[in-house]
């Protein structure tokens, strides 16, 4: 169960990382 | 070995050409320093991914996964992925955004004071010299170890391909030289991990063979049993998920991460350059680690674990596969020790002398190689008659910078109540708590329980630190201005084409990052569950 979690973590961080990163740059493009 | 010996001398003639080359570009201080703040996403993911790994990576990280813990090499490498991208959004297009030269200047100007740019400068220059060696040291040892030549001759000529065009090209022989080298790499491990899977019989036999061997090698424990080298089964886990928190923090603020984003053409090139690189090394470990456990099955085995890949470059690939991993290893060193001397050279100049001393653009050139060549040689020197003290200091330098620099980079953007002083404490503190720590361990005998980390006592004792000196010190005006001027976007920031093209290469990163996962499922959580 542990290795399922961790499998999911590896990749998991990275991806909420991208979608950060997509929701700021957007957010500051829009700012006057 | 002649074969060996033609290939990888091919590769250091490229690297002195190339990187020599790029120094006639070189015409002011900005191009040596900063590469002209032109450098396109491909130059910077090159140059991060180069200097962040070095021999450590495909010697020290594949012997802890040939040794029973692939799991822990992958748990704390894909921290410092993802550390990539709160650097960048957090920090570094902050540093970016200021102009600067040096790190240490952003420091200088956020907090209106000489002093702690002249005291980061002192620490780039003890701890970065001390990682320059040991990066040299590892280029040489392989160079003699595959050539057969005698260590002083493998020393003498990896310096002088890293000096020359370091010395000539400063950053712009540096980021050409960092890229092609992290191009090697990365298609050395692309052609090497499929070949060295499917000569150890397949992923099905390679998973069911060791599991059955060393017990415990594919769970999250690591090896157990009479092959393991931690004494509870949650210590190698709890060690890895400290490894790679410092891998974030080295990732945010350590100079050899950051100054790379100065050199970059704007900020959406700083955002890019983060997700690839993340990426890249979330790719790269994948195959590190997969290709060191399948070694296990492959005779001859290495009679040293750290020696997996040489072993396998030498003894099991054909010679072309050999040269081109072989080159990759020595690329992983020397990439690094260029980042490194360059950064020293800098910082002597710009960080240490500064304008009391310098007075022109050519007189800093001019003092700016001058410090270049001493330092290099100080490091030769140093490596030739190997010094214990600076080798023991080389063994932890990097989590200085995790534990010292990180915390207050990232205050002084986000925290407007930090001041000088509270800085200052804090770079010290963080400093001498995990030096002192680490020496206590190292050379006392002092027992740390696996969670208290020396990095984590330099950690806790710098923020504590920052926060109860700002409390009773007051906040300089004129550095807050400087950080108020950090929040006001430059229009190019918003222009429509460039954030296009951000968002989709966040949307394919994460995408690549979603098959990686799937893959780990399917390949490693998925076979464990079922036994």
């Amino acid at each position: 169960m542990v290795e399922l979690i961790l499998s999911i973590c590896y990749g998991g961080f990275f991806i909420l990382g991208s979608l950060l990163a997509i929701y700021l740059v957007t957010k500051e493009s829009r700012e006057p | 070995m002649i074969i060996y010996f033609v290939g990888i001398l091919f590769f250091l003639a490229l690297y002195f050409f190339v990187g020599n080359f790029a120094g006639t570009k070189v015409k002011d201080v900005e191009d040596y320093y900063v590469c002209g703040r032109n450098a396109p996403t491909i130059l910077i993911v090159g140059t991060l991914v180069a200097s962040y790994l070095s021999t450590a990576a495909f010697m020290g990280d594949a012997a802890m996964a040939y040794d029973g813990y692939p799991w822990g090499v992958l748990w704390f490498m894909c921290l410092p992925a993802v550390g990539y991208i709160i650097g960048a959004l957090l920090f570094s297009r902050y540093l970016r955004r200021s102009k600067v030269l040096t790190v240490a200047e952003f420091f200088e100007k956020r907090f209106a004071d000489r002093k702690i740019r002249v005291v980061m400068g002192l620490t780039v220059l003890v701890g970065i010299m001390a990682y320059l060696i040991v990066a040299t040291k590892g280029a040489a040892v392989i160079f003699s170890q595959v050539l057969g030549i005698p260590m002083t001759w493998a020393y003498l000529i990896v310096w002088l391909v890293y000096t020359s065009f370091t010395f000539y090209g400063g950053s712009q022989g540096v980021i050409i030289t960092d890229t092609m080298m992290f191009i090697l790499f990365t298609v050395a491990m692309l052609i090497v991990a499929p070949y060295t899977l499917q000569h150890a019989g397949g992923w099905t036999v390679i998973f069911s063979e060791l599991t059955e061997q060393f017990p415990g090698i594919f769970s999250w424990t690591g090896t157990v049993g009479a092959y393991a080298k931690w004494p509870g089964a949650a210590d190698a886990l709890i060690w890895s998920t400290i490894m790679g928190l410092m891998g974030v923090f080295l990732v945010i603020g350590s100079p050899w991460q950051c100054s790379r984003y100065l050199m970059a053409k704007n900020e959406h090139v700083v955002i890019r350059s983060a997700l690839i690189g993340g990426v890249s090394v979330l790719i790269l470990y994948l195959l590190i680690t997969s290709s060191a456990v399948a070694a296990k099955l492959i005779s001859p085995l290495p009679s040293d674990s750290e020696q997996v890949f040489v072993n396998l470059s030498l003894n099991v690939f054909p010679p072309i596969i050999g040269i081109i991993l072989l080159g990759g290893i020595l690329s992983a060193a020397l990439s690094s020790a260029s980042t490194f001397l360059s950064l020293i050279g800098f910082s002597v100049t710009s960080d240490i002398l500064g304008q009391r001393f310098i007075k022109t653009q050519k007189q800093e050139l001019k003092y700016c190689r001058i410090a270049i060549i001493l330092c290099s040689l100080i490091s030769l020197f140093i490596c030739l008659f190997d010094s214990p003290v600076i080798l023991w200091l080389a063994f932890f330098a990097g989590s200085l910078f995790a534990s010292s620099w990180t915390p207050v980079a990232l205050m002084s953007v986000w925290c407007k109540w930090i001041t000088k002083e509270g800085a200052f404490w804090g770079i010290l503190l963080g400093f001498l708590g995990n030096a002192v720590s680490k020496f206590g361990a190292t050379a006392l005998g002092w027992t740390f329980p696996v969670w208290m980390d020396p990095f984590l006592i330099g950690l806790v004792l710098n923020v504590l630190a920052v926060v109860i000196v700002s409390r009773f010190t007051s906040v300089s005006p004129e550095g807050l201005a400087f950080r108020d001027s950090l929040f006001v976007t430059p229009p190019e920031y918003q222009d429509a084409k460039e954030v296009t093209l951000t968002k989709r290469i966040a949307l394919i990163t994460a995408l690549v990052a979603i098959l990686i996962v799937a893959a780990l499922l399917m390949f490693y959580a998925i076979p464990n569950l079922k036994r």
